[in-house]
């Protein structure tokens, strides 16, 4: 793992899965807290989540998200990709580029444990 | 909406005191910033002749955006006052690297009573897009700016592609980061 000139932690795939995350902050958007509310309006909650490594160089990863009603049940979910400081090489460590980096992480992501910690955060946060 | 560009010379008579009063309410009287000030004015060390702004103005010539550019070879913010944001890195220092700083489009005149009513993210992204463009034909392949955390998304939705230069920091409440952004290969 090395911080490169342009700002990147090149890391390959295999060696980012095995960087432990630890959740830096989470938040409501600000839209949704300036909104002004209206009855039976059906409200759509997001926030963001930003998640950081002890390394060095450090891993920086954020992402949106939703709470969606699923089966009765509300769920957070990521929305959109990933934003972060990483860009993954490949065998020959070459880069993968930001694209393929960004669905990569997207998929680490979702096999991550980070709903509870950012909620309890916002919870924090706003109450 | 206009957007005229250029340093303090170049700038249409009265713009540069329009912009600096804009940002003193912008940046001091609604977000707070601890910031120089002076006769209702925001002017910091980095207003200097060779600093080119881009100011989106109304038809009636009011200011409602702007955006400051730096060249990296010479003192700017990031290097200056934030270089803990760059996780270790020296700040850049090349001809082709730019810094984007004071970012706003709020139009304080509108008819919408709060902050985020008054910001427009259309204004935005096309003010964003005019600076970033204005940074690459003064030579710039990236743009490196110290910002909140959700300038990447509107820097996606501009068209360009950034990354993070290291993990946000808590500075005076709010977690900031820098942010380089390519504006050489959209």
């Amino acid at each position: 793992m090395a911080l490169s000139s342009d700002g990147y932690v090149r890391v390959s795939l295999s060696n980012f899965a095995k960087i432990p995350l630890d959740h830096l902050l989470s938040g409501l958007d600000d839209d949704l807290m300036n909104a002004a509310p209206h009855a039976a309006q059906v409200a759509v909650i997001s926030g963001y989540t930003e998640w950081l490594s002890r390394t060095k160089p450090a891993v920086t990863l954020g992402w949106d998200w939703q709470l969606k009603g699923v089966n009765g049940h509300a769920a957070c979910h990521r929305s959109g990709l990933p934003r972060s400081n990483i860009m993954l090489i490949g065998d020959f460590n070459e880069d993968l580029g930001d694209e393929r980096t960004a669905h990569l992480l997207a998929s680490a992501v979702d096999c991550l444990a980070w709903q509870e910690l950012a909620l309890a955060a916002i919870q924090r946060k706003y109450s | 909406m206009r957007v005229v560009s250029g340093d303090q010379e170049e700038l249409p008579c009265g713009v540069y005191v329009s912009v600096a009063r804009y940002r003193h309410r912008i940046f001091v009287e609604q977000l707070g910033w601890q910031l120089e000030t002076r006769d209702g004015l925001e002017i910091d060390q980095f207003d200097r002749p060779d600093t080119v702004y881009v100011v989106a103005q109304d038809d009636e010539g009011r200011v409602f955006g702007c955006a400051r550019l730096l060249p990296t070879l010479r003192p700017y913010l990031l290097a200056e006052i934030f270089p803990q944001l760059l996780n270790g890195l020296p700040p850049p220092c090349a001809a082709d690297v730019w810094e984007l700083s004071r970012f706003s489009a709020v139009d304080l005149v509108g008819s919408a009573t709060t902050p985020v009513g008054r910001f427009s993210s259309t204004v935005a992204i096309q003010l964003l897009g005019d600076s970033l463009a204005c940074a690459a034909a003064h030579g710039a392949k990236r743009v490196i700016t110290v910002s909140p955390l959700g300038v990447e998304r509107l820097v996606r939705a501009a068209g360009f592609s950034c990354h993070r230069a290291g993990p946000p920091v808590v500075v005076g409440g709010h977690p900031l980061f820098a942010c380089m952004i390519e504006v050489g290969g959209t």
